[in-house]
């Protein structure tokens, strides 16, 4: 179920939230259970059949973690990992490592058209998260409920942030109706469930309509004329971050409604004045594990220059292909890669840059390379790339007024999370709210409901 | 440091006090504006739907058939419907009238398919006090579809014709009654309002023409594409008796349900010549099916049923110039099939 459709706010939510409240006050210990339940049931209304699997994924990276901790077993953890990934890989990654294959003479592998289960990309994250901190020692052994609870926690589940183990579990043993700012952290978590779906459905679903014309149009071949292209290119820039950041906002209000506190995963990104600051910016949750987890595996910055640009293009590289199976992800992850590389050369070599100017190389390498990430083909780009520089079709036709919008409010303007987080409890900024959330309500009762555009990875 | 302690929790509970009535505020202030909204759109009825008696004045403000055709399939003035989309929409009610001495209401809604055709079917029969003289309902090849659910691509209020209650209230929670509302207000209490055609005829000829689909090279290039030209010929259809239409099941229903003094009659719209799959094609094997099932559904239910079948080799429809695209026919072909449906009309009447 979409948080922005009317059976998840008008049903779901109101029960969970009564159902949970009453759990919390009355039958404290059936609060996990009640919880993890809650998320069982939101994650099965998509696709019940997809509840076997997360539920197996989860008692197999239990059960390994138990005999881990009984009887220390090193290779246990890196086998769970691998195994981990291989799950992915196959639902993921099947056809693509099948169409490579069969580029080797002779090798004719088979073509299966598999479901992806929602979320999973997300969920074999914080498999690897919690199994490597296990190893490490950093990280305690949990009963099943709490770990499941770790994986499945609703708000969280389909498209993070991803939560470290030690940002989430404390907090699953607190009572969090009982803290003195229970009714503040509802009602803040209210608010930035309110201002992601106002980013969503204004914002990110208005951008797809001067995106997606664009790029069927480049899709099927037609020339674009340089207006056209930049409407794309920006159109869909905005687009992604209003969806992307909309729905973080949505699922750390929900979560802070149900007592929990998730990790922030955008701080103004097109404010970045550098490659580097703005992955520090976007996606934060998986930059840090990228960092943490693979780069640093991989190397990282202490064993020499040449190791710490091979480790930084190669986790790039991989973490496009994260996103998707396709080589325009993988391009679009190793330019990244490439990016950051020649940042790391040029911090080295000492040069500096005017913040101005250093805004404005890293948002234009953003757009430019977004583009290949949209496109879904290299010729779909060429064409696109060809219309920005002026080789397209003749004419300028831009669309520009969502543009504007979205580039004041994302470049300009503070983050939902800063507003929101510094608001009074003042009776004119709730009746903002209800206004906003009753618009809000009737543009989702709109026909055209789309879906978040991370739930593809 | 007690006094601190203390002073800090009253504090605690002061800001807890104000950050709970804040959030009742949100919760209560937006299930009430919502309500509220919901109250007030309910009893303007934005679309003249007749489910409030609050305001006399009848009909809608122009707008699209979508939303227009819950007025006009309500309107007690009209005895005879034609139901269809695009493919039926150039039938003008005037001249069916004029030959037939009936009061016809065009109800076409351009992109829609069978499960619209047969909502706005049941609307206008829902709304009849005395049983209708006569149905029209255009059959195209979307009624041929195997998919149960008879799924459109392109949106259609559901909910606007929706016998439930509850049903339609949902559907009035939508940006475009907001945006409705003060529009339905202004023709309400306007002092001589536009008002929307009551009959629902509506000529595109002047849109199409202004496109340049009669003049433009390029668009007057695809009537000339023939999608079926590699097309396998069969001796037989592979699927003979097993292709199943789940349109037809849902119209023998609607068809039994009609009053047996109704004459109904079933037009298939024309295509132009190089749309029609050649027989011998699976194609032409699955339309061949399809309208044997539809008609056999209606007239195993409904006697007083007419076949007017444009959809089949004739001069007309090897003639480019009396075709738009492949499927949309322009004025003179519309005339004749006036002439046909009344004629088939008087037959049954």
């Amino acid at each position: 179920m979409l948080f922005n459709s009317f059976i998840f706010l008008f049903a779901f939510l109101p029960v969970a939230l009564l159902v949970h409240w009453l759990v919390e006050r009355f039958k404290p210990d059936w609060r996990l259970p009640v919880l993890l339940g809650l998320s069982l049931l939101f994650y099965g209304y998509w696709d019940w059949r997809f509840v076997p699997l997360l539920v197996l994924s989860v008692m197999v990276n239990w059960l390994i973690a138990e005999t881990f901790t009984r009887s220390g077993r090193d290779i246990l953890i890196p086998l769970a990992v691998t195994a981990n990934l291989v799950a992915l890989a196959f639902f993921k990654y099947f056809n693509f490592f099948a169409e490579l294959a069969a580029l080797v003479p002779g090798i004719r592998p088979p073509h299966y058209d598999i479901a992806l289960p929602l979320g999973i990309s997300f969920f074999t994250f914080h498999h690897i998260m919690y199994l490597t901190d296990l190893k490490a020692g950093k990280a305690p052994r949990y009963d099943l409920v709490r770990y499941s609870l770790y994986i499945g926690f609703f708000p969280q589940v389909l498209a993070g942030p991803l939560v470290r183990w030690s940002e989430i579990m404390h907090q699953f043993d607190e009572r969090p109706y009982q803290r003195p700012d229970a009714a503040e952290r509802f009602a803040r978590g209210l608010m930035l469930l309110v201002a992601g779906l106002a980013k969503k459905v204004f914002l990110g679903d208005q951008l797809a309509d001067y995106t997606n014309p664009v790029y069927a149009a480049a899709q099927a071949g037609q020339a674009l004329d340089m207006g056209q292209a930049l409407q794309g290119a920006l159109g869909f820039t905005f687009q992604v971050y209003f969806d992307f950041s909309g729905y973080t906002d949505m699922a750390l209000g929900l979560a802070l409604m149900f007592g929990i506190v998730l990790p922030q995963n955008f701080d103004a990104p097109y404010r970045a004045t550098s490659l580097q600051d703005f992955w520090r910016r976007w996606h934060m949750t998986l930059s840090r594990f990228l960092r943490d987890y693979l780069y640093i595996a991989l190397g990282g910055s202490r064993r020499g220059l040449a190791i710490q640009l091979a480790a930084l293009t190669a986790t790039m590289t991989l973490g496009g292909l994260w996103h998707g199976a396709g080589w325009t992800f993988i391009v679009w992850g190793a330019l990244h890669g490439i990016g950051l590389s020649v940042a790391v050369l040029w911090r080295k070599a000492g040069y500096t840059m005017p913040s101005w100017l250093g805004w404005f190389l890293t948002f234009a390498f953003f757009v430019l390379t977004l583009t290949i990430f949209r496109s879904g083909s290299f010729e779909v780009a060429w064409n696109f790339y060809k219309g920005l520089f002026g080789f397209g079709a003749e004419g300028f036709t831009l669309k520009w007024r969502a543009l504007a919008i979205g580039a004041a409010i994302s470049m300009i303007g503070p983050t939902a999370w800063t507003v929101i987080h510094k608001l009074p409890p003042r009776p004119w900024i709730a009746a903002l709210f209800v206004l906003l959330f009753v618009v809000v309500l009737f543009k989702i009762g709109d026909d055209a409901n789309y879906e978040f555009i991370y739930f593809q990875f | 440091m007690n006094s601190s302690i203390s002073s800090s929790e009253a504090a605690a509970q002061h800001d807890g006090a104000r950050w709970r009535r804040f959030a009742v505020t949100l919760v209560v202030g937006t299930l009430a504006v919502l309500t509220g909204i919901v109250t007030l759109a309910y009893a303007v009825d934005p679309y003249d739907s007749g489910r409030s008696a609050l305001f006399e004045r009848p009909g809608v403000r122009p707008q699209g058939p979508r939303t227009a055709n819950a007025s006009r399939g309500r309107d007690p003035a009209f005895d005879a419907v034609v139901v269809g989309n695009s493919r039926i929409q150039l039938l003008a009610p005037e001249r069916l009238n004029q030959a037939t001495g009936l009061s016809f209401v065009q109800l076409a809604v351009p992109g829609s398919g069978p499960k619209e055709h047969m909502t706005l079917i049941d609307w206008y029969l829902r709304h009849r006090k005395a049983p209708p003289r006569a149905l029209v309902v255009s059959v195209d090849d979307l009624w041929c579809t195997s998919d149960p659910n008879l799924a459109n691509d392109k949106p259609f209020p559901f909910w606007l014709y929706s016998a439930d209650p509850l049903d339609y209230a949902r559907g009035l929670v939508r940006f475009d009654v907001l945006e409705e509302l003060p529009l339905r207000l202004a023709y309400l209490f306007g002092k001589d309002p536009e008002r929307a055609r009551p009959d629902g005829y509506w000529d595109y000829e002047p849109e199409y023409a202004a496109l340049g689909y009669m003049t433009n090279p390029e668009i007057r290039k695809r009537l000339a594409q023939k999608p079926y030209a590699a097309a396998e010929r069969l001796e037989r259809d592979p699927l003979e008796g097993r292709r199943r239409f789940p349109a037809a099941g849902r119209f023998r229903e609607i068809a039994a349900a009609l009053p047996a003094e109704t004459a109904l009659v079933l037009v298939m719209p024309p295509a132009y010549t190089n749309l029609q799959p050649p027989p011998g094609t699976e194609k032409a094997f699955q339309d061949q099916a399809c309208k044997a099932a539809i008609v056999a559904a209606a007239r195993q239910v409904h006697p007083r049923t007419a076949v007017v079948d444009w959809r089949v080799d004739r001069p007309e429809n090897r003639n480019p110039d009396l075709f738009f695209d492949q499927m949309h026919y322009r004025l003179p072909i519309a005339r004749l099939i006036e002439r046909d449906v009344s004629a088939a009309l008087r037959r049954l009447l």
